[in-house]
């Protein structure tokens, strides 16, 4: 399952972190704002992969944290004096909470029953922002613009650069994380409560707080990345609970692959651009998006990482060879 | 008074069109264990289907209503050919992962398209029956009632369906057991295609009652889908007497809490029940505890 | 040659890698009713499923009137006559005792009025119970229902499996005169049974199946009173 060990792909992290450290200097800086998404959905992505493709757990509550931790991170900074940081970490502490909330039920219920309970969280959290007209969280239209983590005085290429590198910092931070759990004990306990539970159970490993971490770290990440999402765009919307946005965020998981370290991020990847480069394409897009969904589901239900591996493998392979010689 | 009767027309209004919304989906879990997150999508292109053919074409009512199921049907089959028949023999858990998800796929499909060729504006049906009546405050519309006992006659016939033909007791069996049901000589695909044709049809057809009582847009068929899905689980996943019950109690539950509350809390409301019942007793009415809890 | 129903040729299988019947060879010939005896856990139930297709086979072959049955599809072989009744009560448990049996007249839809009466009137006891939901049914019930509703297709061949377990004396004397009547109509039958009580005027042959090989195999007579044979290989004395 480890990409990264061969040392070939070793200098190709180096080169590919190394690029991702120029990039602003080298690309326009709407591009910079696509790679900004790639970012924080690779985070969402790399979390929910952790909760569902390694620890088994159906859970669909990803977005509902990550839109719990925006609107916190917002709503602090409006109605309190806190700076935007400092609501951020608020937004995020209140993540980890709702995290151990989802977590605990779910702990006894059997995979799509996981599904439909985690849903519901989020279906509960979007009817009730839609419906309020309270002025609390904005209803429909979203909290009222405020300042994000860098000033908007700051000219806007220059405040892109800055959220570019907070945004790459936050990314190689889950994604070192995640490196880490691959090789650590609690990664390997993830795994077994995954594919083996009973076996699992059997030699001691706790299913309840096994499934609880995964919830928590899951739920950090997408805390994380709904923190730096209201910071970076200054406001929050309901948008991000509608069922488009989780069609993207299942698309990059389904065509990306779960389970393994790349699957996530590669899927974030391939998705960010395709939603990108389509975005003038209006109802074709999802349609496109959609179908893409229904075809690797079909076709290949453990998505395009494992394929790629095996290609791998196979590359190196033929390098192996040729060194023998 | 004031409250009691709009409860209860409403209640009973609702609950029949939950009824006919849900059986469906009750079906297609029941029999394959396929949860189907493009329901929606279904009960949405049967209020578009029949929307056109009474509003465009000009047709009556009943011929919009049997077109909507003779293209559910269709739909439905279309759906079995590329999504379920490649994917049966894949043994769960990964044929519920990979149903689920590619009915998701499908559900976005089917709402992008129906907004692309519909447009976003809302439609309505024209009422099949005119007119209404008062009881103290509460105006009580025939239309309503028709729509209600519609359902209800959807919900007879599909009973009927499944007690004495020869295809809706195979179809029992093989939600009962399927591998006691193959030694009856039942071919297995042959029936799920059946039950993806039976229930694609109920659901369009139940999709053309919702739209003559809501507004038709292309998303017009999340809300009720979610509700079938709250539905489905209170009465116990793959039961239909327990679907029906939980449509009923849900359609008083909803009328309650719109009446007292206010209607933008009953979806809300709908949600918060739906927690409560997988934290206390996810299997439902009639369902077992092995079935939703390890 | 040609009253010769069922042949089983060095038949080899499990599942997976596990091999479970090792090179089984059996025939049964029209209108035979022949048991298949040996301790519990020795294949004998996984070679009824092999037969019904329920398991494939990695070797050998079985016939059916002529015509080669493994390899198909279950409910295909229900078709070319053979019902198997498999071990414990299993019966659709959200339907009626009738609707039980009209599952079982898949094949024979037309007609399934009569059948249902006509088999009925052979289980008396579940002629009383017509409407009832089965799974409120006893165990030795849901045997008969077992077996009642696995006769609705008219099979050829009915293979039943351990038929009397789990019944009260009663309820077993019962099942075994019933299937005395049933063998007299001239369905073939393979009994699968763990005891040789019932044996003598029921079957024909007798078939001895230990840790997945034969054994031992000869007309009843012959097998049952060769008891020296027989414990050697039932018990291993």
């Amino acid at each position: 399952m480890n990409l990264l060990l061969p040392r070939l792909g070793v200098a190709v992290v180096v080169a590919a972190i190394l690029v991702a450290i120029c990039m602003p200097w080298i690309v326009p800086t709407y591009f910079l704002t696509t790679l900004i998404l790639f970012f924080v959905w690779a985070i969402v992505a790399q979390g929910w992969n952790l909760v569902w493709g390694i620890a088994g757990v159906w859970s669909l509550g990803q977005m509902a944290i990550f839109a719990m931790a925006g609107y916190c991170t917002g709503w602090v900074v409006i109605h309190t004096g806190i700076s935007t940081v400092g609501a951020a970490v608020i937004g995020v502490i209140l993540s980890l909470v709702a995290s151990v909330v989802m977590s605990i039920p779910s702990i006894r219920l059997k995979g799509v029953y996981v599904i439909l309970f985690t849903i519901s969280f989020h279906e509960l959290f979007r009817t009730l922002l839609m419906t309020d007209t309270s002025g609390f969280t904005g209803g429909q239209f979203g909290l009222p613009s405020y300042e994000g983590f860098v000033s908007k005085e700051v000219p806007f290429s220059e405040r892109t650069r800055i959220y570019y590198y907070i945004a790459f910092i936050l990314f190689l931070l889950v994604t070192g994380i995640m490196v880490i759990l691959q090789k650590s004990r609690l990664g390997l306990a993830f795994r077994a409560i995954g594919q083996a539970p009973l076996y699992a159970a059997s030699r001691g490993i706790s299913l309840f707080k096994t499934q609880t971490l995964a919830f928590l770290i899951g739920g950090l990440f997408a805390g994380v990345a709904g923190s730096f999402w209201s910071g970076y765009f200054g406001t929050m919307q309901p948008g991000v609970l509608s069922y488009d946005t989780l069609v993207l965020i299942i698309a990059m998981m389904v065509i990306g692959g779960w389970g393994t370290l790349l699957g996530p991020i590669l899927g974030a990847f391939l998705l960010t651009w395709l939603s990108e480069a389509l975005h003038q394409a209006h109802e074709f897009r999802m349609i496109i998006l959609g179908s893409l969904v229904v075809i690797a589901a079909v076709l290949f239900p453990a998505g395009l990482s494992p394929q790629i591996e095996r290609f791998m493998h196979f590359v190196s392979g033929k390098f192996g060879k040729n060194n023998q010689i | 008074m004031n409250t009691f009767v709009p409860i209860l027309y409403t209640g009973v209004v609702l609950g029949s069109i939950f009824a006919a919304c849900s059986v469906g989906l009750a079906l297609l879990y029941g029999t394959l264990r396929f949860l189907n997150l493009a329901h929606g999508g279904f009960l949405v292109i049967g209020g578009y289907v029949a929307w056109y053919v009474t509003s465009k074409l000009g047709m009556p009512f009943s011929v919009g209503f049997l077109i909507a199921g003779v293209v559910g049907m269709g739909v439905g089959l279309f759906t079995y050919i590329i999504i379920l028949r490649p994917l049966l023999g894949i043994g769960s858990p990964r044929w519920d992962i990979a149903t689920i998800i590619a009915s998701v796929g499908m559900a976005i499909v089917i709402e992008a398209s129906v907004l692309e060729i519909f447009g976003p504006r809302l439609k309505s049906l024209p009422a099949a029956v005119d007119g209404a009546f008062a009881v103290g405050f509460t105006v009580i519309r025939y239309n309503a009632l028709f729509v209600g006992l519609l359902a209800i006659g959807i919900l007879v016939m599909t009973n009927w369906y499944l007690k004495n033909t020869k295809n809706g007791i195979a179809l029992r069996a093989v939600a009962s057991d399927i591998n006691t049901a193959y030694l009856m000589g039942i071919p297995g695909r042959k029936i799920f295609a059946v039950t993806v044709a039976i229930s694609s049809a109920l659901t369009t057809t139940a999709g053309v009652l919702l739209g003559s009582f809501y507004f038709l847009r292309p998303d017009s068929g999340q809300n009720p889908m979610l509700t079938a899905i709250v539905v489905v689980v209170f009465g116990g996943l793959g039961s239909i007497r327990g679907a029906i019950a939980a449509a009923y109690i849900i359609g008083f539950l909803q009328a309650t809490v719109s009446v007292v509350f206010g209607v933008k809390w009953a979806m809300p409301a709908l949600f918060a029940f739906m927690i409560i019942v997988l934290i206390f007793r996810p299997y439902g009415l009639y369902g077992k505890p092995d079935e939703a809890r390890i | 040659m040609n009253d010769e129903y069922l042949s089983v040729k060095e038949v080899t299988g499990g599942y997976g890698d596990y091999i479970v019947i090792d090179g089984v060879s059996l025939r049964i010939k029209k209108r035979q009713v022949v048991a298949l005896l040996g301790p519990n856990g020795h294949g004998k139930t996984t070679l009824a499923k092999m037969i019904s297709c329920l398991v494939p086979i990695s070797g050998g072959a079985i016939t059916f009137r002529g015509e080669r049955i493994d390899g198909h599809h279950p409910d295909q072989v229900v078709r070319l006559g053979i019902s198997h009744i498999p071990q414990g009560d299993q019966v659709f448990t959200q339907m009626s005792v009738e609707e039980n049996l009209l599952a079982g007249a898949y094949l024979r839809w037309e007609g399934r009025q009569n059948r249902v009466a006509e088999i009925l009137s052979t289980f008396p006891q579940l002629e009383q119970r017509k409407q009832v939901a089965a799974r409120v049914l006893s165990g030795g019930e849901r045997r008969m229902l077992a077996l009642a509703r696995g006769l609705m297709s008219s099979p050829s061949l009915l293979i039943v499996d351990e038929p009397s377990l789990g019944l009260a004396p009663r309820m077993r004397e019962t099942l075994y005169d019933l299937l005395k009547k049933i063998s007299v109509t001239g369905t073939s039958m393979l009994l699968i049974e763990e005891k040789t009580s019932h044996l003598q005027g029921l079957a024909d042959y007798v078939y001895v199946m230990e840790s997945g090989k034969i054994v031992l195999n000869g007309e009843t007579a012959d097998v049952l009173n060769n008891t020296d044979e027989l414990m050697k290989a039932l018990i291993g004395v």
